[in-house]
């Protein structure tokens, strides 16, 4: 798959504070690419610099294989987009704004607004100015007036904030079917880790203005292995055991009590067993899986450190 | 630019400006004749005083009209971020600025002749009445003025915009409105002398260039600053 967006060097300045730092970040064509990272971490200032809402200090980017310059209007029109929170003209109704949207980015088609407003599943909102509008509906709006032209690519900032939970589900499932149906290529930032698990295909990791890593997801799903943890006696005893009667030698000892078994041929009945009768005492047994989230905090406080 | 112009007005409900902008015209007029009836000194003796004072009256209550519109269409974009939605379309910033400006200059200008017109005639037809002004109107005064109001209307609608240079560094309404105000004292305040600077030709005119040139300063480097 060939880039469409890409970053090199990225670099941020403000007021002699440097809030993003040397990202260089790689979006795929037709990907869902998670833009995770806490708080400050310099989301929003890297996607308004992708907008040509910032302009950086440093570094280029580059999207649709074009250079983006001061001056780039034209490729505007290929972006949909929102930053920070949706904004919109509050005291005009949802229908007006959005055909409003359509006319700046000289897109007309009589149907697309219904079919926005279909998508994103707002209903009942004609009489209504968009300033009476719930935090929720005012995000699906916004992902509405960013879909409306079907640009190619998409730029949304924390587009779950103020959803419920059925309604992440519904954007969700529409972020997939943008991507899937429609080719579009999704650059979607969030803090919370487990959406994000569930839709991106790329992950990048965000902290400090610096991208920790990037990385695919089905390479963090391949790195979080199971393991079998147990609380023993003599966890030294324990291990003795594992080694020389069970052969395993894929496992760590946490402390005096604790045993992680990571070797996954071994199963579960056939440890208490063993242990058992080799006379060690066992607490408790736990099948364990380390998700996204302990690798992404595990990427987050090594950043802290490094710091 | 027309397409730009014909969006802005449809955004902002343009409308309403223009019955303020006709309320405005008449509560003038309405001044200009209630002025007479105050006790026994008659507050104009001819047409020429009657012509300088709406005059007077219609640049100053349209420099603080321009100052709203100013907020209407260019601060309070600014202040609700509703400009990074608008600077995310595929149209040049420079172009967007511009549409705004020229709204508010032309509404200014125009209504810097209605308002003229409103006043004066207004004032004319219900002078025919009670005779406030005895006699004809000259046809070489009203002319004289004529072209007077034209001059004065296309350079107030400049000078209207020397507020926005306040207005814009803050993105404050209420600073864009209080300069607005100050412009107009500061250009037409008089001490109990006949004397104010607006008499002097070459002040408004510098300060029309000055206002030409704030609004260039808005528009020049918009394609290169953060937009945060």
């Amino acid at each position: 798959m060939s880039s469409i967006l890409r970053t090199i060097g990225l670099t941020k300045v403000f007021q002699g504070k440097e809030v993003v730092s040397e990202v260089n970040m790689n979006v795929k064509k037709g990907e869902i690419y998670g833009f995770l990272g806490p708080n400050g971490a310099g989301k929003t200032t890297v996607m308004k610099m992708l907008t040509n809402l910032v302009k950086p200090t440093g570094g280029e980017i580059e999207i649709f294989g074009e250079k983006l310059t001061t001056k780039s209007y034209q490729m505007l029109g290929r972006m949909g987009a929102i930053i920070e929170y949706p904004i919109f003209y509050d005291k005009l109704k949802a229908r007006e704004n959005l055909e409003m949207h359509c006319e700046y980015m000289g897109y007309y088609n009589k149907k697309a607004v219904d079919e926005a407003l279909e998508l994103v599943n707002l209903r009942n909102i004609e009489q209504k100015p968009v300033k009476d509008f719930s935090l929720g509906m005012k995000q699906r709006l916004g992902i509405a007036r960013a879909i409306i032209t079907k640009p190619e690519l998409l730029i949304l900032d924390e587009p779950i904030n103020g959803l419920d939970p059925l309604g992440i589900k519904e954007i969700r499932d529409l972020f997939k079917l943008l991507s899937k149906e429609y080719g579009m290529t999704l650059l979607v930032s969030s803090h919370i880790l487990g959406e994000m698990e569930q839709m991106a295909d790329t992950i990048g990791v965000i902290n400090h203005g610096r991208l920790i890593e990037e990385v695919a997801m089905d390479r963090v799903r391949e790195r979080n292995t199971d393991y079998i943890e147990l609380k023993v006696g003599d966890s030294k005893k324990a291990a003795f055991v594992l080694t020389n009667q069970l052969s395993v030698s894929n496992f760590k000892l946490m402390d005096e009590v604790t045993v992680r078994v990571y070797d996954p041929q071994v199963r579960q009945n056939e440890l208490t067993k063993t242990l058992v009768l080799h006379d060690v005492v066992i607490e408790s047994i736990h099948k364990k899986n380390s998700s996204l989230e302990d690798y992404f905090f595990s990427l987050l406080n090594g950043g802290n450190r490094s710091a | 630019m027309l397409n730009l112009i014909k969006l802005e007005l449809k955004k902002t409900k343009i409308g309403r400006s223009i019955l303020g902008g006709f309320i405005a015209s008449f509560l003038i007029m309405f001044f200009v004749i209630v002025v007479n009836y105050d006790g026994s000194e008659k507050p104009f003796t001819n047409y020429g005083d009657v012509l300088t004072s709406v005059d007077l009256f219609v640049s100053l209550t349209f420099i603080i009209y321009a100052s709203v519109l100013l907020s209407k269409f260019i601060i309070d974009e600014y202040k609700n971020k509703s400009i990074t939605v608008l600077f995310m379309y595929p149209i040049q910033r420079k172009k967007l600025l511009a549409a705004k400006i020229i709204i508010v200059v032309l509404f200014t200008f125009l209504f810097g002749i209605i308002g003229r017109v409103v006043a004066f005639y207004g004032f004319y037809v219900y002078n025919s009445f009670t005779h406030f002004i005895p006699g004809e109107l000259p046809t070489s005064l009203l002319i004289e003025h004529g072209i007077r109001f034209l001059v004065n209307s296309a350079m107030y609608s400049c000078i209207a915009l020397i507020p926005l240079y306040f207005g814009m560094r803050k993105y404050s309404v209420p600073t864009t409105i209080v300069s607005s105000i100050l412009v107009a004292m500061a250009l037409n305040a008089n001490t109990g002398t006949e004397f104010t600077l607006s008499k002097i030709v070459i002040i408004p005119v510098i300060i029309a260039v000055l206002g030409l040139l704030v609004a260039y300063l808005a528009i020049r480097n918009v394609d290169t600053k953060d937009v945060a």
